[in-house]
């Protein structure tokens, strides 16, 4: 159980933490952008029709149920190793809560804000873009920093298929326990894991004090 | 409020250099909503006549079918049959949401866009329109001091900054920013407290003398009909119009037992409140007691009665831009209460006694006789 010192062992492996770091973050905001979009446009399809809404929040919270390893095993087959059964599936974990805010905070409008936005003559695509999207956004950007959380645990996971990223060190630090420098790479993947995790947390608190209308903010 | 509905816009100084657009006409002719369904049609065959310029109350217990009624005027419900005519053309062949920008809409939960700053609120219809933005940051202004909010302190505020007074004004704003011939109002004034009401109500009869709207207006205050209309249209079940006309011909001669029941006890103190000071001849001024605060020449009939039980009198004085005018006396009150009856027997060939309440089959005179009667009344 003999390794290098925790702060030699980062020195000696900073390329290779630093390009996993960078793919596992970069693969995590592609993923959580491709879901962010699917899911708020999926949203905004089905919001006015109740079954519609709760078909479609249904199917995600099935897909949801089923541990990603047995997903990821499932469509290696089919989508091949590698990012090709990775992504897919890890933006199909992420559309869910993206999709249920989408639609809780769109039917949440004040029925007599949206009456009084019929009433004076705006149509039904620019009562959904200038009221009920800006209206909805706190709680869209809630759905979407839970999934931000989920996909990047997600894309450390996907490293069982081949999706390279920090997954592959604690992986590794799994299958060679008790090897040299298993515990370094355990606790170095951990660390920066987290260290993505936190850093889109604070990337959502900017977002959402930029983004979020004046007139809402309490 | 009746007679200058004829009357076009006085000429005021306008920030803008731009005239107010007057009223037009509205007419619903057999229009009906029937939601699938159900065995009663929620609004049933209405015919109804608004000239421009008027303010309309669509009166009535609830779920009779005066907001369904006034909602399918700008088409926020489709009529199942009927036609509407705005200013004589049918607004079903018209585009709705193109419709609904020429008609102002005042709701009672306001509905203010809480992400937007009230110049934003306001502005929004103008916008729709394609207004330039110069012409619409005038018209923001000018619209936000007609409705007594300073624009310096208000425009850049957010609704859930103001009281639910001034967030009302805010709506009336809104809606009128654009010049709408036509203003739909459903309960405007319903959820603030009692004293903001009638300062906006107030208000807004001050505003309308100078904009000459032709409004529809819902309620289920009969007070507030009487007060606000020039015309009111008591409603019951379907929408069937129980009785059109004057608050004045409404509280005198009530067209039958439902409407007299909505209109309530009291409907002759309801009417002294329609009668001001100057529909009376005064006495000379010293017949009234010294030391009692005088009534200005606007003052109501009703506020006069008051007065008079209030301090246990039966005259009291008049002024008029600070000079004391004249002296009205009880006896004055009673003796137009007499003519107003008389001048309603005569206008229904005595037909509203008949049904008038607690009048029984039988034992109804015959209306000439009594009419007859009223004529030789000393009054």
């Amino acid at each position: 159980m003999d390794g290098l010192p925790f702060p030699e062992y980062l020195s000696a492996f900073r390329e290779d933490l630093i390009g996993g770091f960078q793919r596992h973050f970069l693969l995590s905001v592609y993923i959580l952008v491709v879901a962010t979009a699917v899911g708020m446009i999926l949203g905004m399809l089905v919001y006015r029709n109740k079954l519609a809404a709760a078909a479609s929040i249904g199917a995600l919270a099935t897909w949801f149920t089923i541990p990603s390893i047995a997903l990821f095993g499932l469509f290696v087959p089919i989508l091949g190793f590698g990012l090709g059964t990775g992504i897919p599936v890890i933006t199909m974990y992420g559309l869910l809560p993206v999709l249920r805010n989408t639609i809780a905070g769109l039917n949440s409008v004040d029925s007599a804000t949206l009456d009084s936005a019929r009433g004076i003559g705006m149509g039904r695509f620019r009562i959904l873009w200038q009221i009920e999207l800006p209206l909805a956004w706190p709680v869209i950007l809630a759905g979407i920093r839970v999934s931000g959380q989920l996909i990047v645990g997600l894309v450390a996971i996907a490293a069982y298929v081949g999706v390279i990223g920090l997954g592959e060190l604690l992986f590794s630090a799994l299958q060679n326990l008790g090897s040299v420098n298993t515990f370094n790479q355990a606790v170095a993947g951990t660390l920066l894991v987290a260290i993505i995790a936190l850093l889109l947390d604070a990337a959502f608190v900017l977002v959402r004090r930029v983004s979020t209308p004046k007139g809402l903010r309490v | 409020m009746s007679e200058s509905a004829a009357t076009t816009t006085e000429p005021t100084t306008r920030p803008s250099g731009e005239r107010e657009a007057g009223g037009v006409p509205i007419v619903l002719d057999g229009v009906t909503k029937k939601y699938p369904g159900t065995d009663s049609a929620a609004v049933d065959d209405i015919h109804l006549d608004i000239a421009p310029g008027d303010i309309v109350m669509l009166v009535g217990p609830s779920g009779c079918g005066k907001t369904t009624t006034m909602r399918m005027i700008n088409r926020l419900i489709e009529p199942t049959s009927g036609r509407i005519l705005i200013d004589g053309e049918d607004v079903l062949s018209l585009n709705d949401v193109k419709l609904r920008r020429t008609i102002g809409y005042v709701i009672q939960q306001i509905g203010l866009f809480p992400h937007l700053t009230i110049e934003s609120n306001v502005s929004m219809v103008p916008k729709l329109l394609g207004w330039d933005k110069a012409r619409i940051a005038t018209r923001v202004e000018e619209m936000l001091s007609v409705v007594g909010l300073d624009p310096a302190e208000f425009a850049h505020r957010y609704p859930r900054q103001l009281s639910g007074g001034q967030q009302q004004r805010v709506g009336v704003a809104r809606a009128l920013c654009a010049d709408p011939p036509i203003m739909l109002m459903d309960e405007p004034f319903g959820a603030v407290d009692p004293i903001t009401r009638t300062k906006l109500q107030d208000e807004f009869l001050n505003l309308q003398q100078r904009l000459h709207k032709t409004i529809v207006f819902v309620t289920h205050d009969f007070d507030e009909a009487v007060k606000m209309g020039d015309k009111i249209a008591v409603l019951d079940k379907g929408s069937r119009i129980a009785q059109y006309a004057s608050p004045e011909e409404i509280l005198t001669s009530p067209a039958d037992d439902f409407v007299s029941g909505f209109v309530g006890h009291g409907a002759t103190l309801k009417r002294l409140q329609l009668e001001r000071l100057d529909s009376l001849d005064l006495h000379p001024a010293d017949v009234a007691e010294q030391g009692v605060e005088p009534l200005p020449m606007r003052s109501t009939l009703h506020d006069v009665l008051d007065a008079m039980i209030a301090d246990g009198l039966d005259a009291v004085q008049v002024v008029d831009d600070g000079h004391i005018v004249g002296t009205v006396t009880l006896e004055d009150l009673l003796g137009r209460v007499r003519e107003l009856r008389a001048e309603a027997d005569a206008r229904t060939g005595g037909a509203a006694s008949e049904s008038r309440p607690g009048a029984t089959p039988g034992t109804t005179p015959d209306p000439e006789l009594e009419a007859g009667q009223r004529k030789d009344d000393p009054t």
